[in-house]
């Protein structure tokens, strides 16, 4: 949104509609918009990939030295939990574990939400009607009663987690995608190709996934971030992660009842979501500003 | 075990003249506050007595009715809205009412109340109910005086009576019970905003001097506030007066509000129970080696409390039955627990799994995991929801471990016939002396050698270890610098009321 | 390469028809909903076991277990269970608590008002500091950029750990407001802060971008070469326009703000039907669960139902538009 600050600066000022200025504009901006976009994520997957190596275990304990605090209050690193384990390797581990889990849900929620939006714009009548309640419905039920009970079923674990995060997820995708892939079947040009004999497998290949591969990245990117957010919500409810998975939510978790002699623990995994979440959205922003230059509409926010 | 006495004699030497005579003045004390408000963790699901089963249940239950006896501070069972309540045989309990006592409508209380009581409890769908069912007749003798007649010695019946025995008024219905409840006890409930609070206005009609203690406030609200740094920052930021369950890394946050934390220990025992029935734990060694694995005192005094203690065995401490100061715990010796492990044939260890209530003590299992992969056991952490949990005591294919504490444990009849006995509903484990000796203490009326009977199964679950002991829990409660004179009862119902011994 | 421009969202669509359409398909989608709904409910748990476990202590032995099943009606054959629980559904009567013997639908009700009241609080700052920001970035200022950012950054912040803050500092530290509780007019401030964090900029970032697309949309520049001035441009066509994609996601974050209330109300201690529903589901309290997802499945429909007529009320050129906008591709 911030992409366009050329334009809306000047409110007062009225453009001349006819000049086809908005390709370049948009391109001018995106050169100088590219690099620091990205570098909070690159920054974050440099450290999840590096820093294991050289921290140390996050899972070894030493109740001796639980509750260290963080260095300039005495300590080093992060400082330490509850069980003595080192606070900067479980913040690394943890983002790691909480950015794995949230792409593959990112990514099944993506595979499930683009086959029904399509099936749904392209085919429409009752294959739209069906997908249209389905998604509705989803968005009716409460998210975390169901969780809940997905838990309560098949007992808590990352695979049970991941079916709720996909299984509501997956009609983000199915909302836009239906709605893009109506507008565009019904696009002259698709009409044109249609009325001149293209079978619909022809005509999704040509026409529809290059119009909605754009959009379907930009979302699928998003989701990322409010996946981790949903994720440590659960395992702050005690309906996540299971305690061996190290994860952002968990360590959030355990610093809750030390907020008094440890506040380091809860303080720093917070801002840690809040970094691994920002970034993301950022990368997604330049997505859309990069891959999405001229198509404008669907914001996924 | 000198600090305890039978029942009977303990009714007569304390509670029939010291009590009897600080009755007769009704007038509350000059320190009453006029409003306490108590932070609990959760909200009573219930306050059907035959129906309660928890903590929260009980704080709220029984500052509303009042039981016919009750345990004092040194675990003694005590005569509450009773006078006198004595037994020689265990068979026929002698109940002497207070005379003089109305419920919260104004009728009086009569012997009836108690007959009203066991038809309650024995004709609901209930874990007490089962016990109940020894229970032949209340026969009632007159308005003050009644004969409570077991169908065999059932010497562990006071100690359920504290709980369930609670004086039930003329008319209830399971409407009332469940929502309009009307005792005779120290506060009378005022509302019920569900999901919110309960108020409870003090009994002025209420008998002052009883062990369960005078009120100690005009008002009291129990507001639920599950979590427990919010409800520090109640107690700190004056909203609250009482606070329950304060965890170990939050009590000097307690006391840099200006307020106390009191820590004390309680009668429950904290344990992770260990499936014998099938290998690699149907080897005694193995289960021995486990015990012998883990540094239990570092862990509790880390993350407990360090008023936690050890244990020898699953009897939390000299207040209850069965507790045997002179038996000591296993020590920690990874040393030795390997060379039972090789014994057993286990040298290169094994992988297992402990299962979990993800709302528990997490931590703990966790640092007992650290320290059983130091002897060779990798164990597998498995988080359930409560429901499964407790569906999986009995269940073979579940974890061979779990993390669990059972409370109260004042007698610890229920708990040996649940997960000790052969035939509990709870149980993995089978060893026939200790099967026996749960028989015997069961029927055993003097108090004496039923202590002496747990004692001794004491000995044998640790010869043939059916848990890994860890600690008596230890309650922490932030109480207001308002209030003077409170303390904890062994039990952890969170009651407002100012015990007088 | 072909452009699909402008108003895509499916509701834009959806107002091409007419209002009773409208409610007809919502009335539907209720039908439809309730009984995903309850099969849901039903499916979950009993496939997890035992349903007095949840409610009955460990200790209950196996005879009075299997005699509360059959007072239950839960050794009926299943698909007896199955019909008269829908049915059940349908009709409204959800029958009583199996944890506390109260109607279930009673309870419920009980505690959906204070529930109510912090989404609402909480919608309601979000829309007036959502919309309130975006507009305010529409004005030139040197700190733009920076600002700009604002939302991005209020997306990622996580109610738990946002609360547990915001009650550190506003209720311990300064003493200013209550740490928890609905029992003065000031408690509802820090848990409506929490949860509205992430609406408003949620709602901020979408309102900006919508107003962008508009500026440059076919139909405003044909008002704009008609010689319409800026400030008629803006009320009548951008404003409008823009305002409609985020109030169809307004109506969309209903269900999702209710579900993610459990969170703030268990930090607050709010007495809102999230905790109630989180405790009832881990006591397998099938009635009060089952009433839970129908009452909040019924409202969310409802809301949605609301934003769909208000949509066609702000806008009702939408279907000139639409056909401008396809006619375009």
């Amino acid at each position: 949104m911030m992409t366009l600050s050329s334009h809306s600066s000047s409110p007062g000022v009225s453009r001349d509609i006819t000049q086809p200025d908005r390709r370049e504009d948009r391109r001018a901006l995106v050169n100088v918009v590219i690099p620091w976009r990205l570098v909070p994520l690159v920054l974050l997957l440099t450290a999840v990939s590096v820093l294991p190596a050289i921290l140390s275990s996050p899972t070894t304990q030493s109740l001796a030295d639980r509750l260290t605090p963080p260095f300039g209050f005495g300590g080093t690193g992060l400082g330490t939990d509850g069980l003595g384990r080192d606070l900067l390797a479980r913040i690394i581990t943890g983002t790691r574990n909480s950015l794995a889990i949230s792409i593959v849900a990112a990514t099944g929620a993506s595979l499930l939400g683009i086959t029904a939006g399509v099936l749904a714009g392209m085919l429409g009548g009752w294959a739209d009607r069906i997908v249209e309640l389905l998604v509705e419905s989803v968005l009716a039920i409460p998210f975390i009663t169901v969780g809940l009970m997905v838990t309560a079923t098949i007992g808590q674990s990352t695979t049970s987690m991941l079916l709720l995060l996909i299984g509501t997820g997956w009609i983000t995708h199915a909302q836009i995608l239906r709605a893009q892939a109506r507008m565009v079947s019904q696009a002259e040009y698709v009409i044109a190709a249609s009325a001149m004999g293209a079978s619909k497998a022809h005509i999704a290949r040509r026409h529809l996934v290059p119009n909605l591969l754009p959009i379907s990245i930009v979302v699928y990117f998003q989701q990322i971030g409010s996946m981790l957010l949903w994720s440590a919500s659960l395992t702050w409810l005690g309906i996540g992660a299971p305690i061996e998975q190290i994860s952002l939510g968990g360590i959030v978790r355990d610093g809750q009842d030390l907020l008094y002699n440890g506040w380091w623990v809860s303080l720093f995994a917070g801002l840690a979501i809040i970094y691994v979440v920002t970034s993301l959205n950022l990368a997604a922003d330049w997505l859309r500003i990069v891959i999405d230059p001229v198509q404008k509409g669907h914001r996924p926010l | 075990m000198s600090t305890r006495r039978s029942f009977v004699a303990s009714s007569l030497a304390v509670a029939a003249v010291p009590l009897a005579t600080r009755a007769q003045s009704a007038t509350p004390a000059a320190d009453l506050l006029p409003e306490i408000v108590i932070d609990l963790s959760g909200e009573p699901d219930n306050l059907t007595p035959a129906l309660s089963y928890s903590t929260r249940d009980w704080s709220v239950m029984h500052s509303i009715y009042d039981s016919l006896v009750d345990f004092a501070p040194d675990g003694q069972i005590l005569p509450q809205a009773a006078e006198v309540f004595e037994s020689d045989d265990a068979i026929t309990f002698r109940v002497r009412l207070r005379a003089g006592m109305i419920f919260h409508d104004g009728s009086p209380v009569t012997t009836a109340a108690i007959t009203r009581n066991v038809e309650h409890i024995k004709s609901a769908d209930s874990q007490i109910s089962d016990l109940y069912q020894v229970i032949t007749e209340v026969r009632q003798i007159d308005d003050l005086n009644a004969e409570i007649v077991c169908v065999e010695p059932s010497p562990w019946l006071p100690s359920q009576l504290v709980v369930w025995g609670v004086l039930l008024p003329e008319g209830f219905t399971d409407e009332s019970l469940a929502s309009a409840p009307i005792g005779s006890g120290p506060y009378i409930l005022e509302s019920w905003e569900q999901g919110s609070a309960i108020t409870l206005v003090r009994n002025p009609d209420y008998h002052l001097g009883s062990p369960k203690g005078d009120p100690l406030a005009e008002r009291v609200t129990y507001r639920f506030v599950p979590e427990a740094a919010t409800r520090v920052a109640d107690l700190t930021t004056g909203l609250a007066h009482l606070i329950d369950a304060v965890p170990k890394d939050q009590l000097g946050a307690v006391a840099d509000g200006g307020n106390v934390a009191v820590s004390s220990p309680v009668l429950a025992t904290a344990f992770i129970r260990i499936a014998t029935d099938a290998a690699p734990f149907d080897e005694p060694r193995v289960c021995q080696a486990v015990n012998h694995a883990v540094d239990v005192q570092a862990i509790a005094d880390a993350l407990v409390s360090t008023e936690a203690k050890r244990l020898a065995s699953v009897f939390p401490d000299a207040r209850g039955l069965g507790f045997d100061a002179s038996l000591s715990p296993f020590a920690y010796d990874p040393e030795k627990a390997k060379e039972l492990l090789a014994e057993a044939g286990y040298a290169d260890g094994f992988v297992t799994e402990a299962q979990i209530t993800a709302t528990s003590r997490t931590d703990v299992l966790e640092a007992v995991a650290e320290q059983l992969a130091a002897v060779g056991i990798k164990v597998n952490i498995v988080t359930s929801e409560l429901a499964t949990f407790n569906q999986d005591w009995s269940n073979t294919d579940a974890p061979a471990l779990r993390y669990a504490s059972w409370r109260p444990m004042y007698d610890p009849f229920t708990f040996v016939n649940l997960l000790v006995n052969s035939e509990g509903y709870l149980s993995r484990y089978s060893n026939p002396t200790a099967d026996e000796l749960i028989r015997s203490a069961a029927i055993e009326p003097a108090t004496e050698s039923r202590d002496a009977i747990y004692q001794e199964l004491g000995r044998t679950l640790q010869d043939q270890p059916g848990f890994i002991y860890l600690w008596n829990l230890v309650t922490n409660v932030g109480v207001s610098s308002q209030i003077e004179g409170w303390s904890p009862r062994g039990d952890d119902y969170v009651l407002a009321l100012r015990r007088t011994q | 390469m072909p452009r699909a421009i402008g108003l895509p969202l499916h509701h834009r669509i959806i107002h091409l028809e007419p209002m009773l359409r409208i409610i007809a398909t919502r009335i539907v989608q209720i039908i439809v909903t309730l009984w995903l709904a309850s099969t849901l409910v039903f499916v979950m748990i009993h496939l997890s076991g035992d349903p007095t476990q949840g409610f009955l202590p460990p200790g209950v032995s196996p005879e009075l277990r299997e005699q509360m099943r059959q007072k239950l009606g839960l050794d009926d054959p299943m698909l007896q269970q199955y019909l008269r629980f829908i049915g059940r559904g349908f009709t409204g009567d959800f029958g009583d608590s199996w944890r506390d013997g109260r109607p279930a639908l009673e309870s419920v009700l009980n505690r959906l008002p204070a529930t109510l009241q912090l989404t609402g609080a909480a919608l309601l700052l979000a829309v007036v500091t959502g919309f309130g920001f975006a507009l305010l970035m529409q004005r030139p200022s040197r700190f733009r950029q920076v600002l700009a950012l604002l939302p991005s950054f209020g997306q990622a912040v996580p109610t738990f750990w946002l609360g547990a803050m915001l009650m550190m500092i506003f209720a311990v530290r300064a003493g200013w407001l209550p740490s928890s509780g609905n029992h003065s007019a000031a408690a509802i401030i820090l848990p409506a802060l929490t949860l509205a964090l992430h609406p408003a900029s949620t709602i901020a970032r979408l309102f900006a971008t919508s107003m962008e697309d508009v500026t440059h949309a076919d139909y405003v520049r044909t008002a704009r070469s008609k010689g319409l001035s800026q400030r008629a441009v803006t009320t009548h066509h951008i404003a409008p326009n823009a305002l409609l994609p985020t109030v169809a996601y307004i109506g969309l974050q209903a269900g999702f703000l209710i579900g993610g209330a459990v969170v703030v109300e268990s930090l607050f201690a709010w007495p809102g039907v999230g905790r109630l529903a989180l405790q009832s589901a881990v006591q397998r309290d099938l009635p009060v669960v089952h009433a839970f997802v129908a009452v909040t499945a019924l409202g969310v429909i409802g809301i949605n139902l609301l934003v769909d007529l208000i949509q066609v009320v702000i806008d009702p050129r939408l279907r000139s538009h639409t056909i401008q906008a396809v006619a375009n591709g």
